[in-house]
């Protein structure tokens, strides 16, 4: 069974979970159990708040600089501090040692991954700190602030939250999902591409897995699957069938697709282009863009 | 290459710098492992990340610039010599490498020069440029040492592994003879790229005839190769117009000399 959000230890590392059962990360380190939350993040910080201030501390004081964070038992910066350590955290703690600061990290957002140099030497933690800290205190002046802390909100870079268009938005994107493959190539030419590109093309490049391809092909040469190609996907394919066309001499362009290459070449490189477009291509979060564009670039 | 037939090198130089921007946003400059990724998506992120890497240098040679990306900070690992059938989704730890050619061969091949190259400079506080062999501001000897050592490299890694009855081993064969064979010719014959007319001995001059010829050779050889048939497309753009221009230009030297 795939879940919805991040398992349990994954999002205290607020790194990429694959949702598996056990995930990859938990799967890798044997200590951690896979389990996945009952309860939304943001009740676990009300209580978690709550058990701070009976245990005699201050929600506010949540600024503990890095390097002492380092030896405490504490599985997040944004989490309650060191000095009143919450008993039932520690069943999964982990320590810092073993995410040493510096290392590099993948997070996502919304379901797209990112890459960060240095997750706990990001600069805007004090503004996730400024954000609990108010939220503390509005609940010790008895303001009850039902509004829900999302996951990302409570954790992530605001720079990166922010919901603002790509740039160039108005030229590029944007347009209506449509199939571009609606109706060509016919399968029986859809299948000689894919075979021109196995046997002439992958072999050189080598940048996608065999069962990737054949999945692919399975589902575009099919007349109704390939309706139901993404963006990313479409534009995979179109670098695909432009580069198969590429690489074919002449003759056998003719005598196989009964066009002249330069005609078939042309047709198949505005499509290409079309379908780029039509990706997301200023904020490529799926690898398959960049491989459409190797394909187009390239080859 | 194909896109060069019909498109501008400039602006394909920088598509492919907005595919390499948005690679590095993926964090695929930096190697799964260091990163806690899957298998899987370690081996896919390095084929992918190295490629355009080799790309990347490729239009730098005929657009006349080096990558700036090539002597960064980045440590992705070359991809591993296996096949697809060797991963799954549940494998964890590193698949093991076969030792002879697998199907990544070529590319692997082409991966390995580049990150000799950039290990060598790097390791010398240098700066990979493409035109280091034309660059006589190295040490003396210096650039003859990497040669050899990319020789011995190759020849240890990938040569000695090749069957002449597989395809890609023979494209590998030819291409890394081909390659050392072009380096070899362009440390002798720097005044290609430096535009200024250097005294050239007359040894100097025979071992430079003799550099491209074999350069020719190899190049004749891989195209006309019908094992290799499939690829020829691909493989047309490797001819080397250096060692074509070289075989023509000393003997008008030689003449003018005598008169």
């Amino acid at each position: 069974m795939t879940h919805r959000e991040a398992c349990e230890p994954c999002a205290r590392r607020k790194v990429r979970c694959d949702k598996q059962e056990p995930c990859s990360n938990c799967r890798r380190r044997k200590k951690d159990r896979c389990i996945y939350p009952a309860v939304s993040p943001a009740d676990r910080i009300k209580r978690l708040e709550a058990l701070v201030r009976k245990l005699g501390a201050d929600p506010n004081e949540l600024h503990v600089p890095s390097n002492e964070l380092r030896s405490e038992h504490t599985s997040s910066p944004a989490s309650t501090p060191a000095g009143a350590s919450v008993e039932q955290d520690r069943q999964h703690a982990v320590t810092f040692l073993e995410i040493r600061s510096k290392d590099p990290v993948v997070l996502e957002e919304n379901g797209q991954p990112f890459y960060l140099e240095s997750y706990v030497q990001n600069p805007y933690e004090a503004v996730v700190h400024a954000e609990l800290c108010r939220r503390a205190w509005q609940g010790w002046l008895g303001i009850n602030n039902n509004e829900g802390v999302s996951e990302a909100t409570s954790s992530r870079n605001p720079f990166l939250l922010r919901d603002r268009p790509h740039a160039l938005s108005s030229i590029i994107g944007g347009q209506a999902a449509v199939s571009l493959l609606a109706r060509e190539p016919s399968p029986q030419y859809a299948d000689a591409l894919w075979n021109t590109y196995r046997l002439r093309v992958e072999p050189l490049v080598r940048i996608s897995y065999r069962w990737a391809l054949d999945q692919l092909r399975a589902r575009s040469v099919d007349v109704e699957q390939r309706q139901h190609l993404s963006a990313t996907e479409q534009a995979f394919v179109c670098s695909v069938y432009l580069i198969s066309v590429h690489s074919l001499p002449d003759e056998e362009c003719q005598s196989t697709f009964d066009v002249p290459k330069p005609m078939l070449l042309n047709h198949y490189h505005v499509l290409c282009e079309e379908a780029l477009m039509r990706t997301n291509i200023l904020c490529i979060a799926d690898i398959m863009v960049i491989k459409a564009i190797i394909l187009y670039t390239v080859y | 290459m194909a896109s060069l037939d019909r498109l501008s090198t400039h602006s394909l130089w920088s598509i492919l710098g907005l595919a390499m921007r948005s690679a590095e946003k993926l964090g695929m400059h930096r190697d799964g492992v260091t990163l806690g990724l899957s298998t899987v998506e370690t081996e896919d992120r390095r084929r992918v990340w190295w490629q355009l890497q080799h790309i990347d240098l490729c239009l730098g040679v005929l657009a006349g610039l080096t990558p700036m990306t090539l002597m960064a900070d980045w440590d992705a690992k070359i991809p591993s010599n296996i096949e697809d059938d060797d991963l799954n989704s549940v494998l964890v730890g590193p698949p093991t490498e076969h030792v002879g050619s697998t199907s990544l061969w070529y590319c692997r091949y082409t991966y390995w020069v580049l990150d000799h190259q950039r290990k060598i400079f790097q390791a010398e506080q240098g700066r990979f440029a493409l035109t280091w062999q034309a660059n006589t501001s190295l040490a003396p000897g210096f650039r003859e040492s990497v040669i050899s050592q990319l020789e011995k490299g190759l020849n240890q890694n990938f040569i000695q592994y090749c069957d002449p009855l597989k395809p890609m081993d023979i494209l590998v064969q030819l291409s890394a003879r081909f390659l050392v064979a072009g380096f070899q010719m362009r440390v002798l014959h720097a005044s290609v790229f430096s535009g200024e007319k250097q005294n050239v001995k007359e040894e100097h001059r025979t071992a430079i005839r003799d550099a491209s010829v074999q350069c020719l050779k190899y190049h004749i050889a891989i195209i006309t190769q019908p094992i290799l048939e499939n690829f020829r497309w691909y493989l047309r753009g490797m001819f080397s117009w250096h060692a074509c221009k070289s075989n023509i230009s000393y003997p008008e030297d030689r003449w003018s000399k005598s008169f």
